[in-house]
């Protein structure tokens, strides 16, 4: 069975403040890694994975599969 | 540890709540009045909801050993209908004189119309006059920036007390003007549209802790009146002490209720033997 996806409108409506509480948590954790002693997380790579993977959301899509690159950057 | 659930909606909860939290250290909640999701027509039914907080949910709350406090007031949505809103304001001064009603609350704004300001501004002089509390509930999501403007302006027109002021849903956009004209704060710990306990421990960090009370605003929605609990946790992950998290989650709510002597609990530190 092949499923349709959603409408983009629908998507919107369903998970906008959704994914508006995750990016908050995302901002907030990393004005919290920036408030510490951030030289000394300078060349940590999670730190660097996550910043890597904020350019991945921003950047635009031939295909949709920024999920997977996401999980391909934290692998 | 002790706690105080200072804004908590008992009326749209189960008994089980109570139980719970009374299970997990909470001593005494408060309850403002607000929207109960459709917008009544009478006046008489705000009325019995005022006799139901300030009569009724004390004693359930009691059988749990909790006490229950309230707080009266037209809330921002329906006070967009003034007739009602003015009948329900001429009630409310008898109310204050019940034994466990602390103020007036929730008042504030929702879309910042301009009958919500009246009724709003009303409501901040009945207080100053009858020299009760106020909370102040700010606009939802994207409605919130501007709301909060709006309200520190009028409150500004007013000899209002900042001390006896709690401007609640408060976030990282909105709690500096606040904090800085000298009100108390609330975070609410909502899940998806207000603050998240990691949130409200970073506002903790930036912020300072004083005049700050964090409540979870349990109401009918998808809320849970155990994100109090669960800010606690993440703010003694941080390596913080049971000493600070008694003077967040229960000194800071004794301080500010505790203005009106109704409030019975008062604040108190751990001293080793």
């Amino acid at each position: 069975m092949k499923l349709s996806p959603l409408p983009s409108k629908q998507v919107l409506d369903l998970y906008y403040l959704d994914a508006r509480c995750q990016l908050l948590e995302v901002a907030a954790l990393l004005d919290r890694v920036d408030r510490g002693n951030v030289s000394a997380v300078a060349d940590d790579g999670r730190l660097q994975r996550l910043r890597a993977a904020i350019n991945v959301l921003n950047s635009p899509q031939d295909q949709p599969n920024r999920a997977e690159q996401l999980l391909n950057l934290f692998s | 540890m002790y706690l105080i659930q200072p804004h908590y909606h008992a009326i749209a909860r189960t008994t089980q709540d109570y139980e719970r939290m009374a299970q997990s250290g909470v001593v005494a909640c408060a309850e403002p009045a607000f929207w109960a999701g459709f917008d009544r027509k009478y006046p008489e039914t705000f009325i019995d909801y005022f006799r139901q907080i300030s009569e009724f949910e004390p004693t359930r709350a009691a059988q749990y050993g909790i006490d229950h406090y309230c707080w009266v007031a037209v809330n921002p949505k329906e006070a967009d209908n003034p007739d009602l809103s003015n009948e329900v304001l001429k009630a409310m001064p008898e109310f204050f004189k019940k034994p466990t009603v602390l103020g007036i609350g929730e008042t504030g704004l929702n879309k910042s119309s301009k009958n919500e300001c009246d009724i709003f501004m009303r409501q901040v002089e009945l207080a100053i006059e009858y020299d009760q509390l106020l909370l102040i509930h700010t606009p939802h999501l994207a409605d919130k920036i501007v709301g909060t403007k709006l309200i520190l302006d009028m409150l500004r027109e007013l000899p209002v007390n900042p001390d006896k002021v709690w401007i609640d849903h408060v976030e990282e956009h909105t709690i500096r003007a606040c904090k800085d004209a000298g009100y108390w704060v609330g975070f609410t710990l909502y899940p998806i549209t207000k603050c998240s306990a990691n949130r409200a421990c970073d506002m903790l960090e930036m912020y300072g802790t004083d005049r700050t009370l964090i409540n979870s605003s349990a109401d009918w929605g998808p809320s849970d009146p155990f994100t109090l609990q669960e800010c606690v946790q993440q703010f003694k992950r941080r390596g913080r002490s049971e000493a600070d998290a008694l003077e967040v989650f229960y000194n800071n709510p004794c301080r500010f209720l505790g203005q009106n002597p109704k409030f019975k609990h008062k604040p108190i530190r751990i001293v080793e033997e």
